[in-house]
């Protein structure tokens, strides 16, 4: 059940309907159940493994709670912290350390049985795992209290509109809302929550799908494709991106604002920052903070002098991108990251810390940035570090041949810069709620003619899906 | 990463500011969002002639062409015969003169899909052709390159799965899911929606509402009298039409899924009481030369025919070759003089597997 997908549009209103009758713990059974539906209508075999780390986190909250031993208490959060990276470890990384294992001893000269143990991986176990990697840090650093109701916990790591592919959630934030009475929605929130749900539509149908033959095809044919097309698809594929995963965050947002229940934003217009720095705070911001806050504040951030610091943000680059898939080119993705952001922190570049409006003479820079994030997004999008290096090739080479698909590139490309100045300008996600009823209503009838169009098929599944 | 850098904790929940009032005036909202939809819904009228096909799909194109030709001999009383087969089928088989030559054959119909394997032929007669044309009789022709397993994949030919994600295909099978009814309705009553496809090309839509017009595909729809012009056209490509053939029959094997398909559709069409008749399609010379195993996968194509045909007891069409080299258009696809050799010749073995005696078929008016 995809959020593009008609059993969503159908499986929301009615879990909305009664929603809205119960009181709050009645509220809450309803929200478990219907995000475990909700889950195992993708793949019933997984309940069990969600239900297990739950219940596990769930225990060691408690324990690390009631006891005052320091000792013990480590050990319980070690406990913890080990069984959940142990479960997204093997289910998402046997595969490819087997395999990379296999081949490295292949170089070596020493054949190693290949494994023939193939795992499944269970949708959503990098979001749910760190919903519950985050509640075991706050409740060790006694940032918040451990949750005594397991069916509010397991909401807080289950909850539907957030549990496939985000914003990941954050205990300090997101459980105190499970915890307390919710109220329903006002007009306005209802309003706001509804254009969002559309808005998320409208970028992943019209905007991402539409991109996606174009980058699909000059991947597949990367070898020989123009060098001007295989740029075309590279562009093609950084603004379906990010169509596809903020309109999932809008659609995320949107159903979960319906439901009395706020998320983080998780993008503010990223193909508008001058700087990859300023690029990784507005790009899926609910895993870089996590990173920060779970990973990179532990290793010591930046208290530790220069090299120490471009050690902590090149390690988390590199663990941010294989967090995202079990291959090398999300590995070199990442690195590339790391790079960028370690050569800006050397050269002191980043100055776009606090500046929020976006001007004309951004230009040059958002534009270099962007070309730097496109540069990464090849290693991101290409199946294998060689078709990543024929891309690269193709480009450079300037390789001639025909090229199709452009006028789509230009015009999505066009359409994204214009929602994210325009979220930018008015400090909205839904920008244009503010405006004349006579141009919001257009603003709904070209989502609407948009979607009408760009109607028919079968839905196309989100690519953080996979992650 | 400078967002690990930043002094805040992570960002708290963003409430939206409140609207202000003018946001809460629904009516007009309402008027301009219907305003825009049915200015679009106009704005695609206008243009609609000249945005040529509302499929982008080739095989979207000819299967949306070869619907109307279905729905219109449906209106008619439907078919006595129906062709099944890949384009070499549709250039060598003229239905008007089946018709006319047969002493049997009240009307055909010849159901060609460009590039279809079996299996793809197979859903297009069970979902659509048969219950629509109710034949008496169902003429499947094939070539090597039908019944190569592999044949549709590595050749990017349309596959089975292709067939099933087809617009027009969802769109026309009445019994489908209640969406895809839903949806044929609506696009048979908005241009917005028929022409979908067309529309996501936006280059192409402003040149036609620029006054453009689109080419018409007419010329790929009726092959007879035209198949060297179509040879000619798909082999100027750099031999790409050639490279195509020659991906098609590669991995040469009729033992696996199209085999299993045709054998399928044979006792489906028993089921249903209707005369099936193989026809063994004449190539030319150079075919062979296309198949990796060259005369050997012929053979063995040509013996996979007669097992099957033996199995089921369904009568083999196969015309000796010799009459037929110098009428081909290219190496499988017959000129108009072939195709009309052949289709006397398919006339006469209709006549003795039908004309036992049984009333001729209905003709369309």
């Amino acid at each position: 059940m995809t959020f593009n997908s008609l059993q969503y549009a159908a499986f929301l209103p009615l879990v909305l309907l009664v929603y809205w009758r119960l009181r709050h713990r009645g509220q809450n059974v309803l929200l478990l159940v219907a995000s475990y539906a909700f889950y195992a209508a993708w793949d019933p075999r997984f309940v069990g493994l969600m239900l297990l780390t739950t219940v596990s986190d769930f225990a060691v909250g408690i324990g690390m709670e009631r006891s005052t031993d320091d000792r013990r208490r480590r050990r319980l959060f070690a406990t913890s912290i080990f069984l959940n990276l142990a479960v997204l470890g093997f289910f998402k990384y046997f595969d490819f350390f087997a395999d990379s294992a296999t081949a490295l001893f292949g170089t070596l000269g020493l054949d190693l049985p290949e494994s023939t143990l193939r795992i499944l991986l269970p949708v959503g176990i990098s979001f749910y795992t760190f919903h519950g990697i985050s509640y075991t840090f706050d409740v060790y650093r006694r940032e918040i209290a451990a949750e005594r109701n397991l069916v509010t916990f397991a909401v807080f790591v289950a909850f539907f509109p957030q549990l496939v592919a985000g914003p990941i959630g954050r205990a300090h934030l997101q459980l105190e809302q499970f915890r307390r009475p919710r109220t329903a929605p006002t007009q306005d929130d209802a309003a706001s929550a509804v254009l969002l749900i559309l808005q998320g539509l409208v970028k992943k149908v019209v905007i991402a799908d539409s991109l996606a033959p174009v980058a699909n095809a000059a991947f597949a044919d990367a070898g020989s494709a123009s060098g001007v097309q295989l740029l075309v698809g590279v562009y093609a594929f950084a603004f379906q991106i990010y169509g596809d995963f903020s309109g999932y965050s809008d659609i995320a947002r949107g159903s979960s604002r319906l439901l009395g229940v706020e998320l983080i934003r998780n993008f503010e217009q990223p193909y508008l920052a001058r700087t990859v720095t300023e690029f990784w705070r507005r790009w899926h911001i609910s895993l870089s903070t996590w990173l920060r806050d779970y990973l990179y504040l532990p290793l010591g951030g930046n208290r530790g002098g220069a090299a120490r610091t471009y050690r902590n943000l090149l390690l988390v680059m590199l663990l941010g991108g294989l967090w995202h898939g079990a291959a090398w080119t999300f590995v070199v993705w990442g690195g590339l990251h790391g790079a960028f952001l370690v050569a800006e922190r050397a050269l002191r570049l980043d100055r776009s810390g606090t500046r929020s409006a976006f001007q004309l003479r951004d230009v040059p820079a958002a534009f270099l940035t962007f070309q730097l994030v496109c540069v990464a997004w090849i290693f991101f999008r290409a199946s294998s570090l060689a078709e990543a290096g024929q891309v690269i090739a193709g480009i450079l080479s300037m390789r001639p041949g025909p090229v199709t698909g452009a006028d789509v590139v230009l015009v999505m490309g066009a359409l994204v810069l214009a929602i994210q100045l325009l979220q930018r300008g008015t400090g909205r996600h839904e920008a244009f709620v503010h405006w004349r009823p006579a141009l919001q209503g257009a603003v709904y009838g070209t989502f609407v003619v948009g979607l009408l169009v760009f109607s028919g098929g079968a839905p196309a599944p989100f690519i953080y899906f996979q992650f | 990463m400078a967002i690990l850098d930043a002094p805040t904790t992570p960002e708290l929940p963003v409430r939206e500011a409140p609207t202000t009032r003018r946001g809460r005036r629904v009516v007009p909202v309402l008027v301009a969002l219907l305003a825009v939809v049915v200015g679009a819904e106009l704005g695609v009228r206008a243009i609609a002639d000249r945005l040529g096909p509302p499929s982008v799909d080739q095989f979207d194109v000819f299967l949306e062409q070869s619907l109307e030709d279905v729905d219109r001999l449906q209106r008619a009383g439907g078919a006595d015969v129906v062709v099944l087969g890949s384009s070499v089928a549709g250039y060598a088989i003229d239905p008007a003169r089946l018709a006319e030559r047969s002493r049997v054959v009240g009307s055909a119909y010849n159901a060609w899909l460009p590039g279809a394997g079996v299996r793809v032929l197979r859903g297009y007669a069970e979902e659509i052709l048969l219950d629509r044309l109710e034949p008496r009789a169902v003429v499947i022709g094939v070539t090597a390159r039908e019944l190569n397993d592999k044949g549709a994949t590595s050749a990017d030919l349309p596959t089975d799965s292709q067939y099933a994600q087809s617009t027009v295909r969802r769109g026309a099978i009445t019994d489908g899911r209640l969406l895809d009814r839903i949806d044929r309705w609506a696009s048979d009553r908005s241009y917005l929606l028929r022409y979908r496809r067309r529309l996501r090309e936006p280059a192409q839509v402003l040149r036609h509402a620029l006054g453009a017009r689109a080419a018409e595909p007419a010329d790929l729809r009726t092959p007879l009298g035209d198949a060297t012009q179509h040879a000619r056209t798909l082999a100027e490509a750099n031999g790409r039409y050639r490279a195509l053939e020659r991906e098609a029959l590669a991995a040469f094997s009729v033992r696996g899924a199209e085999l299993a398909a045709l054998e399928l559709l044979i006792g489906e069409l028993r089921a249903r009481g209707i005369v099936t008749v193989l026809l063994d399609l004449p190539v030319a010379a150079p075919y062979v030369d296309l198949l990796p195993g060259g005369a050997a996968d012929l053979a063995r194509f040509e013996q996979a025919l007669d097992a099957l045909a033996a199995r089921q007891g369904v009568p083999l069409v196969r015309v000796p070759h010799g009459p037929f080299e110098g009428s081909f258009a290219d190496w499988s696809h017959l000129d108009a003089t072939g195709a009309a050799r052949l289709t006397d010749e398919l006339a006469r073995e209709l006549d003795v597997v039908l004309g036992d005696g049984r009333p001729a078929g209905r003709r369309p008016s």
